[in-house]
């Protein structure tokens, strides 16, 4: 797609509403997190601080606490749906300014998440998930379009973080060497065993070899510079994001964070998620037991509308049948995993049901 | 305009030492402990004092002896922990250069301070598990 039709590209709002109410919920999060600490602790201003921005920007302790105040209506109003998008960009710019304010309380993910959301502004976001509006909480399909180009500058915000942090970190020998995630697996292995977590011989014996966080390291370093790139491509893309899914995973798990995973599935919400909605269609054969349970389930776990319900005629190929976007009819395994690819809580699986119906595909046709 | 500015902030950051605004995540597994002493008027070949717990008792401009704390400015999460092995978070460089400033600051808060000539911390660094050079960063009274 060339740059002028990202340019002027319109698609349906959707998938940004759900984006928004993300973005929106993670920075009253970090906002809720930033006024407990000041009132626990005291106001960054009246204690050591490094301010980016001159002293007069810097707001006096009256005037932060109200603008924490502001920025928690702010994030009501963008869940919410009232002027949502106005909402989201101050509170985004709000929080941009703190870090300006004391850079000892940046984090990437702080700023990261400002970024994206302020970001998430720009794109039709106000058409659905709207709670102010009655029962219909979605504005009809014609009245959704909008202009998507923002949704490539979100995608071009995580490829430019990823491709900081990989590139730093193949730049870094201590990082590329092994060195750097050697010391993260060995504390990692100890802090699970003072936790009392059983922690099996062979996993203390891998985490602490060299060779394996040398490898390990490098893994994570291509990976990290494949997702900047990977992102891109159509027929790269699914593999990617699934590839992100499972890293922010591990990462959840190992690590301390802050809000990083969760802001990156939003990110990937709004960035890589096709605007457009119900491509693809499950038919479903009511003769089943299965295929009816399946047909009162997926509407609750379709999230992101991908899926169109229809009830076969009998006689179809199987219980479930899974029309991808092109047309192509598949069941079972691969029925299994094209839903797995569109069902968000199941997308972690995605991976693994390709894989093994791509084998078993290929095992019955050499048979 | 977007993408300009993004990148810009990205190759700026990498010049700062502690990398804000650059992505540089887990960019090191370094540990440092501070050492806090002060250099005060008086002292002999200009020996050092130690600051025990953060806080030390100096005399004011009328002779008063009063107590001063380091943690009554100094409540950062690494930068506020002295005697003890901390995670230096976004990296040995970046705490180093946020120290040094830290001390500045305490002593510009410490004005009634007579006694007190300079702050000066010696720190034990390790960088990814590997010993680092002691450093000692001071802060003269100005």
């Amino acid at each position: 797609m060339s740059l002028r039709a990202r340019f002027d590209e319109q698609g349906d709002g959707y998938v940004f509403g759900l984006a928004r109410v993300a973005f929106a919920l993670l920075l009253t999060l970090q906002t809720w997190r930033l006024l407990q600490n000041t009132l626990a602790r005291g106001y960054f201003g009246d204690r050591f601080h490094l301010p980016l921005l001159p002293d007069a920007f810097v707001p006096s302790a009256g005037v932060f606490l109200g603008l924490l105040g502001l920025q928690l209506a702010l994030g009501a109003l963008a869940v919410g749906g009232w002027f949502s998008r106005e909402a989201l960009a101050l509170h985004a710019l709000l929080g941009i300014h703190w870090l300006l304010c004391d850079r000892l309380q940046y984090h990437n993910n702080r700023f990261a998440l400002c970024l994206l959301a302020f970001l998430c502004a720009f794109t039709p976001c106000d058409r659905s998930c709207l709670f102010f509006r009655g029962r219909a909480h979605t504005l009809p399909a014609e009245e959704r379009r909008g202009a998507t180009w923002a949704r490539h500058l979100i995608a071009l915000q995580i490829s430019a973080i990823y491709f900081s942090s990989g590139s730093g970190k193949l730049l870094d020998p201590d990082w590329f060497g092994g060195q750097t995630m050697l010391v993260r697996f060995t504390d990692g292995s100890e802090k699970l065993a003072q936790h009392g977590w059983p922690i099996p011989e062979w996993s203390i014996g891998l985490a602490s070899a060299p060779w394996f966080a040398s490898v390990a390291s490098k893994s994570a370093i291509l990976l990290e510079l494949s997702l900047a790139l990977g992102l891109w491509w159509r027929r790269t893309r699914v593999v990617a994001l699934w590839a992100g899914v499972v890293f922010h995973f591990g990462i959840e798990v190992s690590s301390r964070v802050e809000l990083f995973s969760w802001l990156m599935a939003a990110g990937y919400l709004a960035a890589f998620v096709r605007p457009e909605l119900r491509e693809r269609t499950l038919l479903i054969d009511p003769d089943w037991r299965f295929a009816r349970a399946l047909q009162r389930a997926v509407p609750l776990l379709d999230w992101l509308a991908r899926l169109k319900l229809e009830t076969g005629q009998g006689g179809q190929a199987g219980p479930v049948v899974f029309v991808d976007r092109a047309g192509e009819r598949v069941t079972g395994l691969a029925a299994a995993a094209g839903m797995a690819r569109v069902l968000p809580a199941f997308f972690i699986f995605w991976g693994p049901l390709a894989l093994l119906s791509k084998l078993t595909a290929r095992t019955v046709s050499r048979s | 305009m977007y993408l300009v500015a993004l990148a810009a902030v990205i190759l700026a950051a990498r010049q700062n030492p502690d990398h804000v605004f650059g992505f540089q995540m887990f960019n090191e597994s370094s540990r440092l402990r501070i050492e806090l002493f002060r250099r005060v008027r008086g002292a002999p070949n200009g020996e050092l004092v130690k600051v025990v717990d953060g806080t030390w008792q100096a005399r004011d401009r009328r002779g008063k002896l009063r107590t001063f704390s380091y943690h009554d400015r100094i409540r950062d999460r690494t930068l506020g922990k002295l005697d003890q092995s901390v995670h230096a978070s976004y990296g040995l460089d970046g705490q180093l250069f946020r120290l040094k400033l830290a001390l500045e600051d305490v002593l510009s808060h410490t004005r009634d301070d007579r006694e007190t000539k300079a702050l000066v911390a010696v720190v034990e660094t390790v960088k990814n598990v590997r010993p680092g050079p002691q450093v000692r960063v001071t802060a003269v009274r100005r």
